[in-house]
């Protein structure tokens, strides 16, 4: 093992090489640009946007959606998608709240045990359906999303939980800090890190990439399409519940109807973050950053006093926007990177 | 890693001294049998793989050359028959049993990650890893080594998509190395590459074959077969009919052992006499690689379109309906110059297709008989606010159905519940309502039954009694050879040879198709 990768095989020229230039070809590094350009002209319209107290708004806006996010980025890697996840969040939510109603003494610990299992168990319904009865997983989550979604209405019965009915201390886990960021905060980007290096660092997150790249070539070289599918659904359920216990601290109040818009928020996250929608490509990184754009483009159309409902269209167009950079430019300079290496290799 | 690959080298090495001490084979299989419900398409094939040396198989389309590779990767089981591997019964029940055996396949399509590293592709399901995760470094750097020894420079961390298709083969022999492969099957592997990636990878086959891996390498062109095998086996309809060495073979005989002596099975065609110039084609060139293909087609005349899959065929067909437009030529029909650029062009200009893969392009399956007939005529079957005619659009459905002798319950039957063969007629049904100057057939007979097929050839052969110019594109040399007036032979996007239907001779056709493929590379 003398021999670096470097210097066996010269990159072709046309492509960078070294850290710092693979760094600034990373789709992540870019996305942070667009994020650092979005908030300076907020920023020049609206100096507030830089307090603290605001800062800290749009970081635990971002954390809840970044978690979710986290869970759907791998579930679209491996080309399924989770329509499922604001249903998800909202019976975690409830079910953890009318617990801790009933035992305010009980400890915050089996809160997120309750919460956890609720999520992992509704993801485990979605991982039956698509890998166990092979039912395509738009439809099986637009199914399960119904069913959740109801199953909650009907559990809760019209019922709201406020802030008031729960113990203190379950609502002071949002106001903990660490080194003055928020602890929410904090646990939203380790489990982006660790997520990020399940999927880089071990045999499972690469067997994503490879059964959302090409499926039929996963069963060539022995990948088990069900296990790894049944993986990301259950994943995805257990971060969800998570989000749903997390959701109750944060908020306060909670009933049957909250997180309607989170499947889109999450699934936009990620797509912007450049996870390829087809599966394969992306990263767990770039959904986060992608949360976060979101959250910004929330706060800063609060802040200017835009009226609310162009949230929603400016959401929209900063997908459409994202999807039509990829296809116009991206994807040509991807196609004059791969000619100009033929011809180099003609040379 | 250099190291213990050196030490399984050495491993491999005495384990083929003791194999060949033995006179056993590396892989061998005995009496293979392999049946699709009631189809069998290998019978009792014996099959030996030894070290070092590249035995070679041969066949026509559909003889189980593909069905025999699979079942040495572990996709599919032999229903009957076994697997030795140095001469102890082996099972071979999925993917990974096939590599921990040290079997490696490179299939006809490689079955890569377009998104993944070369590295990674090379080690994909298996990457190293330290301390339980996955070592990056080493990867880089093991798929590195392996693309140096055949002599590949591609940066290891590229994704495979921005690769050419001879560098994925290369890339798929790289992975075949990397799980110390004792066996090498390479389904088709010249089949998609220029002659000079061709030489490349002979070159590689040869120098893996010095390292006394037993290959395994499937070839359409004779030519190869015969220089690249030390020994040469032939398959036909899922039978061994051939087992030699390759010194010992010409091209020849091993075409006459392809095709066998098999009694000629006849066609009903109706003696038709040849019209006057209908269409005639002159330099069409498109598609990446047909070029310079011209030829006249006359009223009442069936043209057959034969050659290997790849030789042209399928995409000149594609260029005569407006599917991929030409990027030259010329295309006159009557004395009209006609530009096809859409489907809708060649209807108007009198041409239909009937496509080669019937499920995908042809019939939407769960629609009733008539309205899959009706699909190309809608508009003039539309009154002038554009509402369709129900009772005439019925009645011409009912009219081409009965013509083409459907056996359907009537019209309004879904075709997902009519055989194969009456799926067929249904389409021809529908290409024929338009009433079609010039009909293409692209594979017309394919995977349906005996009676269907003499009943399709019975249905064209009249339809060119009544007029009607019709091109047949087929794989079945015997079978546009009985339906055909006059033959071109396609090879690499040419036409090679033209045989009018009195010089009609199976070997020469094959011959013209397969043999001297490229003569570019001259094998010694």
């Amino acid at each position: 093992m003398s021999k670096s990768a470097d210097t066996i095989s010269a990159p072709a020229s046309g492509m960078r090489s070294g850290t710092i230039g693979r760094l600034l070809h990373a789709r992540e590094f870019r996305l942070a640009i667009a994020l650092f350009v979005i908030g300076l002209l907020v920023t020049l319209r609206e100096p507030r946007f830089l307090q603290a107290s605001n800062l800290e708004q749009v970081a635990l806006s971002a954390t809840l959606v970044c978690i979710v996010a986290v869970g759907e980025a791998l579930v679209i890697i491996a080309r399924q998608v989770d329509l499922s996840v604001g249903a998800i969040v909202a019976m975690s939510a409830f079910v953890s709240a009318s617990w801790l109603e009933a035992n305010p003494n009980g400890p915050l610990v089996l809160v997120f045990l309750i919460g956890c299992g609720v999520g992992l168990a509704m993801g485990a319904g979605n991982a039956l359906l698509v890998a166990l009865f092979r039912i395509p997983a738009i439809v099986a989550t637009l199914g399960t999303l119904a069913i959740y979604r109801g199953g909650v209405i009907v559990y809760a019965g019209g019922r709201q939980i406020s802030a008031t009915q729960l113990p203190d201390s379950y609502g002071h886990i949002a106001e903990i800090a660490f080194l003055g960021v928020p602890i929410l905060v904090w646990l939203a980007i380790a489990l982006t890190l660790v997520f990020g290096l399940i999927a880089r660092f071990t045999q499972v997150g690469r067997n994503l990439y490879a059964l959302g790249s090409n499926p039929e070539g996963a069963r060539f070289a022995g990948i088990g399409e069900g296990r790894h599918i049944a993986f990301v659904f259950l994943n995805s359920g257990l971060l969800c519940g998570l989000v749903g216990v997390l959701w109750g601290a944060r908020f306060g109040t909670v009933d049957a109807v909250i997180a309607p818009d989170l499947n889109l928020q999450a699934i936009s996250a990620a797509v912007v973050g450049g996870v390829s929608i087809f599966g394969g490509s992306g990263s767990v990184y770039g959904a986060a950053i992608g949360a976060v754009i979101f959250a910004v483009l929330q706060n800063g159309v609060q802040l200017l006093g835009i009226n609310q409902f162009w949230l929603q269209a400016v959401v929209g167009a900063a997908i459409l926007v994202t999807v039509l950079f990829y296809s116009l430019f991206a994807r040509r300079a991807e196609e004059a990177e791969r000619m100009s290496r033929h011809q180099a290799k003609r040379r | 890693m250099l190291r213990s690959r050196g030490r399984a080298g050495a491993k491999k090495r005495i384990v083929n001294l003791i194999s060949e001490f033995f006179g056993v084979s590396a892989i061998e299989l005995r009496g293979v049998t392999k049946r699709f419900g009631p189809v069998e398409v290998l019978s009792e094939v014996d099959l030996s793989l030894d070290a070092g040396k590249v035995h070679a198989l041969a066949g026509e389309n559909g003889a189980g050359k593909s069905t025999l590779v699979k079942i040495l990767a572990g996709i599919h089981q032999p229903d009957a028959g076994e697997i030795q591997r140095d001469g102890v019964e082996i099972a071979l029940n999925g993917v990974s049993d096939a590599q921990r055996h040290g079997i490696a396949v490179v299939h006809q399509h490689p079955a890569l990650f377009p998104d993944l590293s070369v590295a990674e592709n090379v080690f994909v399901g298996r990457q190293p890893k330290k301390h339980g995760r996955i070592d990056w470094a080493t990867m880089n750097a093991g798929a590195a080594d392996l693309l140096a020894g055949l002599r590949m420079a591609i940066d290891v961390r590229l994704p495979v998509k921005m690769l050419s298709v001879a560098e994925r083969q290369g890339i798929e022999v790289a992975k075949a190395l990397s799980i110390d492969a004792r066996v090498l099957v390479l389904d088709e592997p010249t089949s998609a590459i220029s002659a000079r990636e061709v030489d490349r990878l002979f070159e590689i086959v040869r120098r893996l074959k010095a390292q006394g891996v037993a290959i395994l390498f499937i070839s359409h062109f004779i030519e190869e077969i015969l220089s690249l095998g030390d020994d040469v086996t032939v398959l036909r309809s899922g039978r061994r009919v051939l087992t030699a060495r390759a010194s010992e073979l010409t091209p020849e005989k091993t075409v006459r052992a392809m095709i066998g002596a098999d009694p000629r099975k006849f066609f009903p065609k109706e003696a038709a006499a040849i019209g006057a110039p209908l269409m005639s084609v002159r330099g069409l060139a498109g598609a990446g690689f047909v070029t310079d293909i011209g030829f006249d087609l006359h009223k009442s005349e069936i043209l057959g379109f034969f050659g290997l899959v790849g030789a042209g065929r399928s995409e000149v067909a594609e260029m005569l309906f407006g599917i991929t437009p030409p990027d030259r030529g010329e295309i006159t029909i009557g004395a009209r110059t006609v530009h096809l650029h859409r489907p809708q062009e060649a209807m108007q200009a009198g041409i239909s297709l009937l496509p080669e893969d019937r499920h995908q392009q042809g019939l939407v399956l769960p629609f009733p008989i008539r309205s899959n007939e009706t699909l190309p005529v809608l508009r003039e079957l539309s009154d002038r606010l554009g509402l369709i005619d129900r009772s005439r659009e019925a009645e011409v459905a009912r009219d081409f159905t009965d013509r083409m002798h459907v056996v359907a319950t009537g019209v309004e039957q879904p075709t997902n519940t009519l055989s194969g063969g009456n799926q067929q007629k249904v389409l021809l049904a529908k290409w024929l309502i338009p009433r079609p100057l010039v009909l293409i057939l692209d594979q017309p007979t394919r995977g349906i039954d005996v009676g269907a097929k003499a009943e399709i050839h019975r249905i064209v052969s009249r339809l060119a009694a009544e007029g009607t110019a019709i091109i047949l594109i087929g794989d079945d040399a015997e079978e546009v050879m009985a339906m055909a007036d006059r033959i071109l032979v396609f090879r690499n996007g040419r036409i090679a040879a033209e045989f009018a239907r009195e010089s009609f001779d199976r070997e020469a056709i094959l011959l013209a198709a397969a043999h001297v493929a490229r003569n570019a590379q001259g094998p010694a």
